[in-house]
């Protein structure tokens, strides 16, 4: 459909030409105008109704050009240049005689000033569409530190990263990724302390790829890792403009994307799982105290109900007897073999939790009430399920909670580890936690280990791991030169 | 190649037994017994999950059966329970003292072999006839009676009234030349309308051989010989016979010396022990530097007076080294062992001994004079 064809000259067969090419679209308008004594300033200016300011195209550019009144001889360019140099008040402004580049200025939000005898047009930025205005990080709350959270619009996420980052140094570099949608994305670094072997790398991955539409920056996020087939993510996101500024100034990358409120991180490494921005803000007795929870958490997610399945069914015999016979007790006249009890009621909860995510907030009350009432309590009472493994499912379902963005690893891991040991017992259960921790270890985030320094007792390796050191104790005082080091040194 | 590591790892673990927990048949201990024409009379006593006097507790239920072998008798006990016996939670096992006189060592063997059975289990001996009348008790209060042994006998160290025991121990001490096995001894005793499991008193062994048994407060001194005290009470005197002290065990040292003295081996303990005065019931000067010194004397010549006893009972009725004096000497003088090993029995009934107390008392506890003091001062 797009046209090969130039612009002519006469404003015209411009104006058939774009009302050919957008046929059936009346979002494009089309306004002529003549100023009333030149009679040579004759045109139209072309825009997309919704991407403009009306605003700035009124006041900015129809007005001052169509009032202007000489007090000189002008000839068709000397009034172009009046024009271009204080007539017309924008920002952006510039001259194209591509007609892809005009296309997809226009397609952007951009107006088109077009006039008689010119074979090209004036591109002026006007956009001004309607965006969400900045509000709270809906998946990472905090109760301490910034509150705003990256929007769908990626010059409003380019401007949190830069006041947050005031320094030269923060680089910003456009791409433009699917052949549909044309959509930006942009790679936000610190020079001085980016590996450029990484840089490169990213580049060179996001080039190759081959896409028709980037929706968000999931699905960059997908196609971009270094192991596809695994369950853990080694590319991060997040929609904090205070932790993606902490990433980069660390010498990680982050990708934004236009139409996405989440930021891209890379490298990723699995212990930035656990920390959260609030961390750094917080005094670092709770911060690392909070760390401690969310790995204890994590494991406990992936771990309860194939620890209970092997204690329960094979290794009676690790139990404390006072445990063991409340256990029995509970599970007198219960129908179900406790395997199959345990399936059950995690599914149930993945039921609870999927529909919790999907319903509308209207009804929400609705699913609280079944699963506390109806599956819970009743459950129990009615001997359908024991109350153990109520206790443990639920147990399992606020771990899992407690590091949100692990929950698909979590989740897929944690019914792995329950088959084994429903299996093998406790043996089984250790043999699954050894292959994942080997599944761990072996992974790479754009050549960084993804358990960078684990296994490593040094004080600048821990200092941000487990704990949180104080910030008068850590190296990343000096974070540059630090950071710079710690990644030049891995990616050698 | 994953399938193959798979089923080769499973099949060479030794943990297959899929088993759910409320079908099992739990055993919290079992008391074995002589019956008639050299048979065995055993009794299991099983966990009862549900059937407590409320949710809070769980009940008990006793099987017994009579058979040749112990491991016959355990087989046909399915018969009556309708499951497979889960030992691994067993907690205690009573011999009665007759199965015991005629050597232990003939019952235990299926416990102490079997692997689904754990060696930690607790052993006694019955006070009573036979072993199965303590299961058999009317205390049907709480828990199973042998989850209530198990926490008598966690608490003994503070009461020191009998030794604590579990299979692999005893069997250990069986065939070690120099020390003499003993268990605790448990009794049923009449408390207010209510049988209650009482545990107190020592049996003394020669090899696997009940000879007879020693009361609580020898027990006392045979555990502060073995060095394996850790608190209880010593008691001077009494309500109406001065100085009716009590003082608190924290912590005993025993050292064993065997000397050569004219050619003869000899046997030096040392005790060192650190106490406090907890109980004044006469008007006693304890509280001075002087009385402390008298009271601190007092409890070393009462100690002194009633570990010499404890030692000449063994050596006189038993003849056994219950203290493990012969193993001392295997250990400092291998050389005179080897003379002695042969009839330690009868060397040890001879044996020298000679017995040093020494007493701290650290503090007189919470009050520093006694009630009466002002009178005393009048």
């Amino acid at each position: 459909m797009r046209d090969k064809e130039g612009l002519h000259e006469s404003v015209e067969q411009n104006i058939a030409l774009f009302k050919h090419m957008f046929a059936g679209d009346d979002t494009v308008k089309i306004r002529h105008f003549r100023h009333p004594s030149l009679s040579y300033v004759f045109g139209c200016v072309i825009y997309i109704e919704g991407m403009v300011s009306h605003d700035t195209l009124s006041n900015n550019i129809l007005r001052p050009v169509l009032s202007y009144q000489p007090t000189e001889e002008h000839d068709e360019h000397s009034f172009m240049k009046i024009m271009t140099d204080w007539l017309i008040d924008a920002g952006d402004l510039r001259f194209s005689d591509d007609m892809e580049d005009i296309l997809n200025s226009l397609l952007y939000g951009e107006t088109l000033l077009l006039l008689e005898g010119q074979a090209r047009a004036l591109i002026i930025g006007t956009q001004g569409w309607q965006t969400r205005s900045i509000s709270d990080p809906g998946t990472e709350k905090a109760v301490l530190g910034p509150r705003e959270a990256f929007t769908e619009s990626l010059t409003i996420n380019l401007s949190l990263l830069r006041r947050r980052v005031t320094s030269p140094d923060l680089k910003f570099k456009f791409m433009e990724l699917g052949k549909t949608t044309n959509t930006s994305i942009c790679l936000c670094y610190v020079e001085s302390v980016v590996s450029p072997k990484i840089l490169k790398q990213l580049t060179k991955r996001l080039e190759r790829l081959d896409i028709d539409a980037v929706l968000d920056s999931g699905q960059l996020q997908e196609m971009i890792r270094d192991t596809p087939l695994s369950l853990y993510e080694t590319v991060g996101n997040t929609e904090r403009p205070d932790a993606v500024a902490g990433k980069i100034l660390e010498g990680r990358i982050a990708i934004l994307v236009d139409g996405s409120p989440f930021a891209l991180t890379v490298p990723f490494l699995f212990v930035e799982y656990f920390q959260v921005s609030e961390d750094y803000y917080s005094n670092y007795f709770f911060a690392s105290f909070n760390r401690a929870i969310r790995f204890l958490g994590e494991f406990l997610a992936i771990s309860i109900p194939a620890i209970y399945i092997a204690l329960v069914t094979y290794n009676q015999e690790m139990m404390p007897t006072p445990l063991l016979l409340s256990i029995a007790a509970a599970r007198q006249s219960v129908p179900l073999p406790t395997v199959a009890e345990c399936f059950m009621m995690l599914i149930v909860f993945e039921i609870l939790r999927e529909a919790g995510t999907r319903i509308p907030t209207s009804v929400g009350q609705a699913v609280s009430i079944v699963g506390a009432l109806v599956l819970g309590q009743a459950a129990v009472e009615a001997r359908v399920v024991s109350a153990p493994m109520v206790i443990v499912v639920g147990l399992t379902g606020i771990t899992t909670l407690l590091n949100i963005k692990m929950k698909a690893a979590s989740i897929l891991s944690r019914f792995l580890l329950l088959s084994l040991s429903s299996f093998l017992g406790i043996y089984g259960y250790l043999f699954g936690m050894m292959s994942l921790i080997i599944h761990l270890m072996s992974l790479r985030s754009f050549g960084i280990p993804y358990m960078l320094t684990v296994g490593s007792f040094k004080e600048e390796d821990i200092q941000d791991t487990v704990f949180r050191a104080p910030w008068w104790q850590t190296k990343l005082k000096a974070p540059l030169s630090q950071a710079r080091q710690r990644i030049k040194k891995v990616s050698r | 190649m994953w399938i193959m590591c798979l089923t080769l790892l499973s099949s060479s673990t030794g943990c297959w037994n899929y088993g759910e927990v409320d079908k099992l048949s739990t055993v919290a201990g079992i008391a074995i017994d002589k019956g008639e024409d050299d048979k065995i009379v055993l009794t299991v006593e099983l966990v009862d999950p549900t059937g407590g006097n409320d949710s809070m507790h769980t009940g008990s239920q006793l099987i017994t059966l009579t058979g040749y072998t112990i491991f016959d008798i355990v087989r046909r006990i399915i018969t009556e329970s309708g499951t497979k016996l889960y030992w691994a939670h067993a907690k205690s096992l009573i011999m009665s003292e007759e199965i015991a006189r005629s050597g232990a060592a003939k019952v235990i063997d299926w416990y102490i072999r079997d692997t689904e059975t754990r060696s930690d289990i607790h052993v006694l001996i019955s006070g009573e006839k036979t072993a199965k009348e303590i299961l058999d008790s009317k205390e049907k209060v709480s828990d199973p009676l042998s989850y209530r042994i198990e926490d008598i006998l966690k608490n003994e160290k503070n009461v020191s009234a009998s030794p604590v025991m579990e299979l692999w121990d005893f069997v250990d001490t069986i065939n070690t030349p120099g020390i003499s096995s003993i268990l605790p001894v448990i009794y049923l005793k009449d408390n207010n309308g209510r049988e209650t499991a009482s545990i107190n008193g020592l049996a003394v062994f020669d090899m696997d051989r009940m000879l007879g048994k020693m009361d609580y407060l020898q027990t006392k001194y045979v555990l502060m010989l073995r060095n394996e005290l850790e608190g209880g009470v010593v008691a001077l005197g009494g309500y109406d016979r001065p100085p009716g002290i009590s003082l608190e065990i924290f912590s005993n040292k025993t050292k064993v010396k065997p000397v050569i003295v004219d050619g003869e081996v000899q046997i030096q303990v040392q005790t060192h022990t650190v106490m406090a005065v907890d109980e004044v019931l006469q008007k006693v000067d304890f509280y001075t530097e002087k009385g402390r010194v008298e009271v601190e004397e007092l409890a070393e010549d009462t100690m002194e007076a009633e570990m010499m006893k404890v030692i000449q009972y063994a050596q006189q009725k038993y003849k056994q080294d219950v203290f493990g004096f012969g193993r001392i000497i295997h250990e400092r003088m291998p050389k005179q062992w080897k003379g002695l090993e042969a009839d330690w029995d009868e060397r040890f009934s001879q044996l020298k001994v000679t017995v040093e107390s020494k007493v701290i008392i650290k503090n007189t506890a919470s009050s520093i004079k006694p009630i009466l003091i002002e009178e005393d001062d009048k």
